[in-house]
């Protein structure tokens, strides 16, 4: 009888240990998602999972992605399906374009496989053009339309008319790609939007044409009357926004003029925060040195300590030790606190914006 | 007491202490804490299942000091959610946490978290994508400016954010820069050359198992 019930006692203590080692989220994921089409990957690498699929046919393969999407009903998981997704993309030749773009429009086709399908499209290099009116299909996600802009082949022309016609995520993303293509066609948008009265405007346009009109400044100095406008339009839209991610995309804009006195502007704004005020340092770093070692006005060394008390950057310390050492700069104990606090907590300024 | 009887017994102190040593263990990933500050750092939880071999995990950065903060974490979240501060609960999603990570060989000071955080938030409302780190169109600049960037993965926020300031996450010797605008460059941070789990168990370093607090 004893035995019988320590035998009991020992099974119930190897239960209770199994039990421990297995983490809560296993239950509820076995619950949840059953994820039984899942097992058959567990222990793979990525590269077996992606060696595995190329040996399946290029149909199986479509049916076992679209399955094992419906299965992971967590949009954040969904990059366990990566390896899958790359060997059907190297099987993009057993597809026509019109065969995808049926598929695009299949009500079945989750987010993953548009993914797929739009990069098959374009590196099979079928006309992008076709994609287009996909923009406007409610059954797309904004990922995927996103995704068409982003690595589709379109003229300049094109790219303006999104900007034009469309009022998301896709406007962004079509100037994104024309500001680098064309930015004289970027500012002209930039520009029409901003000049005018914005009231109306979409946030997505506000956002598209602060990018366009950034972009510009930061290559050509532009019409002094115009971009005085736009400067200032760049600075209420900040203020009365009520996006808070569009917001901060005004700020970048007008950072990325390197501009002294819009510079001056955000370091000594209040309501602009610290990060923003980082991310303005960042941008314009180079402009900060050289202002560090050139003949520098009181005020104007006020700002670039004020700067440098936010964010420490070495090379702009060392300019102002040499500056000091010169006396090119107004000899102060506070410039020479904020030396001595930039050898302290400084890190070295990194000059990407200042290479292209 | 017969023999066997002592023999069983014996066998049950050892299942016990296991069961007490096993338990103890699953406690230390959850109860370690940590006076030192977050911001700046990346933090992992695992993917599909809370099996030990779940497929993938996910990737995030902290924005805030501590988890207890609103909104500590910065992460490309998935499919129809872009880049965003979010909260705690929201990054974890009853998932398995993985731990506390950075660069390897960086110290992480106020001003270099400063820097990883500003920049971060730069990369808000960027749509995702699941099949590459990173999708962006730069024309010919010699870099990619968060301007330039149309979708992010999760762990591309992560290996944004830390490469733009020269701190090295993955991809080979002269082609691990995701910020730099070039093919080779950007097919190393494609598919899965480097994903989320590569970043926590090769690329970057453990710092703790502990959460963020």
């Amino acid at each position: 009888m004893k035995t019988k019930r320590t035998l009991i006692l020992s099974g119930l203590l190897v239960m209770a240990i199994i039990f421990a080692n297995i983490p809560v989220s296993a239950y509820s994921a076995m619950y949840n998602n059953g994820l039984s089409l899942f097992s058959k990957f567990f222990n793979m690498t990525e590269e077996d999972i992606y060696k595995s699929n190329l040996n399946d046919s290029a149909e199986s393969l479509l049916a076992e992605i679209k399955a094992l999407e419906q299965e992971l009903k967590d949009d954040n998981s969904k990059i366990a399906l990566v390896p899958h997704a790359m060997a059907l993309i190297e099987k993009k030749d057993e597809f026509t374009p019109e065969e995808i773009i049926l598929l695009l429009q299949d009500d079945e086709t989750g987010a993953i496989l548009e993914s797929i399908l739009i990069k098959m499209y374009i590196e099979k290099k079928a006309d992008s053009n076709k994609l287009l009116p996909l923009l406007n299909d409610g059954k797309l996600s904004s990922d995927s339309k996103d995704y068409i802009v982003a690595i589709g082949d379109f003229s300049d022309d094109s790219l303006t008319d999104i900007c034009y016609k469309y009022d998301n995520s896709v406007t962004v993303v079509a100037m994104k790609k024309l500001m680098t293509t064309n930015v004289e066609k970027a500012y002209q948008f930039a520009s029409e939007i901003l000049i005018n009265d914005t009231k109306n405007v979409s946030d997505a346009k506000l956002w598209a044409a602060s990018l366009g009109a950034g972009e510009y400044f930061n290559r050509f100095s532009g019409d002094d009357s115009e971009k005085k406008i736009i400067v200032e339009k760049l600075k209420e839209l900040f203020s009365i926004s009520k996006n808070e991610v569009v917001k901060d995309k005004f700020i970048y804009s007008l950072a990325k003029m390197n501009d002294f006195d819009v510079f001056k502007y955000i370091i000594s704004d209040d309501k602009i925060d610290t990060d923003l005020k980082i991310s303005t340092i960042e941008r314009n770093v180079q402009m900060l040195v050289e202002k560090s070692t050139s003949k520098t006005s009181s005020s104007e060394l006020s700002y670039i300590i004020k700067a440098m008390e936010i964010h420490p950057i070495l090379e702009v310390g060392e300019a102002l030790q040499q500056s000091l050492k010169s006396r090119t700069v107004p000899q102060s104990e506070e410039l020479m606190a904020t030396v001595k606090h930039i050898e302290n907590n400084g890190i070295k300024g990194v000059f990407k914006y200042e290479q292209n | 007491m017969s023999k066997t009887n002592r023999f069983i017994g014996a066998i049950n102190i050892l299942l016990a202490l296991a069961l007490a040593f096993s338990m103890l263990a699953q406690v230390s990933v959850y109860a370690y804490s940590s006076t030192t500050e977050w911001k700046g750092y990346a933090v992992y939880r695992d993917g599909v299942s809370g099996f030990n071999s779940g497929l993938n995990d996910h990737a995030a950065l902290m924005d805030e000091p501590n988890r207890t903060y609103y909104k500590p974490i910065i992460h490309a979240p998935g499919y129809s959610d872009p880049v965003q501060w979010d909260h705690w609960d929201d990054f974890m999603n009853g998932k398995k946490y993985l731990g506390i990570f950075k660069p390897k060989n960086t110290t992480i000071t106020e001003t270099v978290a400063n820097s990883f955080v500003s920049k971060a938030r730069e990369l808000r409302g960027i749509s995702y994508n699941v099949l590459d780190q990173i999708v962006y169109s730069a024309g010919s600049n010699t870099w990619v400016y968060p301007e330039n960037i149309s979708q992010l993965r999760c762990d591309g926020v992560v290996e944004y954010t830390y490469e733009w300031f020269g701190y090295r996450v993955g991809g080979p010797d002269n082609k691990w820069d995701i910020t730099r605008n070039l093919i080779a460059n950007y097919w190393e941070h494609s598919g899965f050359f480097i994903t989320p789990r590569k970043q926590n168990q090769e690329l970057l370093t453990k710092v703790s198992s502990g959460y963020p607090d």
